[in-house]
């Protein structure tokens, strides 16, 4: 066995002449020798530093072997382009997004109906207990703030609610908790399922997995983030305007005549569908994760989990700018505003 | 009237291919395949797909699969059937669910009238029925999940069955005796293939 250092004297090549892989940024090895085309996508074999020289059949890690080095930024973006598999990833979002939207007929199945009701009562039932606390703290906190610091009178606690809290913050809550309870927990059951061979068994059966895993869980995910979005609403604003009955000096009926002189259909349909579609997105990239993970160890279960929660988070925020502008005009927090 | 089958599954190779052999198996009965490793899961793989290799012939159910419509192939398809060798049974889905999973997606027709057929295959394999349908997957002994698989697969009522190389930890015989019984005594026109692995030395 041979001990390689990190820095230092690093063979050229294996015993055997097979060239060693281009230089890892991470372990900074000295190497530019290109890697040889039949040797691409060969697994390496651990990650251990000690390698024996009789290891030697050209077993090289995919990520050692870069390909020219990175000059300029769009060459950069590229590389990452290309390293990330994002074009490939996007198309499989997209025809994962296309099925559900044209096989809805496919919920009248009794099984699927079955993993409908059971992620509804996943997502919905079971995290409304949650909401509570979330809710009301959040409504509180928020008007606790802005009637202490900012010295808010009626009409501006109200606005607040109503504009801060009703439209953006309540379904912003809401789809973050589902991110943490659902988005993981789907990520994770589709990965094992797909690592412990499930996946395959239901193909065998003459059954989409698409049909039966996905397409549910993403009707489930959109209808309960919206009913879970209106009661976090309630609570949040209920909370503020008790709180705000308690701090300044107005009734809480005048809180309420203010919030419906201000309130509008409009923001309560603009909050549920957001939320509808904020529930579809997030079922969604967590389905595809765990369709799609990384490799077929049980490590790509949580990777799958992470990447789930991270892409989920990214895309609400995208979603949460785009209605915002669409509905109101607002774009940036308000710093550009639109013709609407 | 439906014509009777001829033949069951026949494999033609390549021209010119020396390392496959052909293969043809009369229709009804059961039969036991030989295959180098790998193979079985290949054939597996082909006759689910409806695909032979390029310049090969595939022949399922006296249908050859090179010529066949997609309406053709999906019925095609509904016939064929696959018994895992260690169970496939979906993890987070009772015994009951799992069982009934195939029907209640392809043939949910039939669903509501399926329950005493499970009941009785179950207790002809010398199981209690309603002990062991509540239980989930990694609740069932080893015997009850392959009991689970085969009646699963019995109630789809298929006219080709392949069987899966048997796992090791499971005796040889399991597979083979218990389920073609069963199989012959619901779908007694069907006809059941066990692959098996020769192990290289």
């Amino acid at each position: 066995m041979v001990i390689f250092s990190i820095r230092g004297a690093i063979p050229k090549t294996y015993s055997t002449g097979v060239a060693l892989p281009k230089q890892n940024p991470k372990i900074n090895l000295d190497l530019s020798t290109q890697l040889p085309a039949h040797l691409d996508n060969v697994p390496l074999a651990l990650n251990s530093q000690h390698v024996s020289h009789e290891r030697t059949t050209g077993w090289i890690s995919p990520t050692l072997s870069t390909s020219k080095k990175i000059r300029t930024l769009p060459s950069l973006v590229l590389h990452v382009l290309k390293r990330r598999n994002l074009f490939n990833g996007l198309k499989a979002r997209v025809e994962l997004m296309v099925y559900v939207g044209s096989n809805f007929a496919m919920l009248r199945r009794p099984v699927v109906a079955e993993e409908f009701f059971r992620q509804v009562l996943f997502t919905g039932t079971s995290a409304a207990a949650g909401m509570v606390s979330r809710g009301a703290l959040i409504g509180t906190l928020l008007i606790a703030y802005a009637i202490d610091v900012l010295g808010a009178d009626v009409t501006l606690a109200v606005k607040i609610l109503l504009f801060v809290v009703m439209r953006e913050v309540g379904p912003l809550l809401a789809a973050i908790l589902v991110i943490q309870r659902s988005g993981t927990a789907i990520a994770t059951n589709l990965a094992l399922m797909h690592i412990s061979g499930e996946i395959s068994s239901l193909r065998q059966m003459r059954i989409d997995p698409h049909g039966l895993l996905v397409l549910p869980r993403v009707i489930g995910m959109a209808l309960s983030l919206a009913v879970l979005t209106f009661y976090v609403q309630i609570i949040a604003v209920g909370g503020g305007m008790v709180l705000s009955a308690l701090m300044i000096n107005v009734s809480l009926g005048e809180l309420l005549e203010n919030f419906f002189r201000f309130a509008s259909v409009r923001d309560i349909a603009y909050s549920v569908l957001k939320s509808m579609i904020f529930g579809s997105a997030i079922a969604l990239i967590s389905c595809y994760h765990g369709l799609h993970p990384i490799d077929d160890s049980i490590n790509a279960v949580p990777k799958a989990a992470v990447s789930a929660v991270m892409e989920s988070m990214m895309a609400i925020m995208i979603l949460n700018a785009i209605f915002a502008y669409l509905a109101f005009g607002l774009l940036f927090f308000g710093l550009v505003r639109a013709q609407v | 009237m439906v014509a009777k089958i001829v033949l069951a599954l026949a494999y033609e190779p390549p021209t010119g291919e020396t390392t496959q052999e052909p293969l043809c198996i009369a229709a009804g009965g059961s039969h036991r395949v030989l295959t180098q490793r790998g193979r079985a899961t290949q054939l597996i793989d082909s006759v689910l797909s409806l695909c032979a290799h390029p310049g090969a012939r595939l022949t399922i159910l006296d249908q050859d699969v090179n010529s066949l419509t997609p309406a053709c192939a999906a019925a095609l398809r509904a016939r064929i059937a696959v018994l895992p060798a260690l169970g496939g049974l979906i993890s987070y889905l009772n015994a009951w669910e799992n069982i009934t999973l195939p029907i209640g997606f392809n043939q949910p027709a039939r669903l509501p009238h399926i329950g005493h057929t499970v009941l009785d295959l179950i207790a002809g394999f010398g199981l209690e029925p309603h002990a062991m349908l509540r239980k989930m997957p990694s609740e069932l002994s080893p015997y009850e999940r392959t009991v689970a698989a085969w009646v699963r697969v019995i109630l789809e009522s298929p006219d080709l069955v392949l069987g899966e190389p048997v796992a090791p930890a499971l005796p040889p015989g399991l597979t083979a005796f218990g389920f073609y019984e069963a199989y012959h005594a619901s779908h007694r026109e069907g006809t059941f293939i066990q692959l098996e692995e020769i192990s290289q030395t």
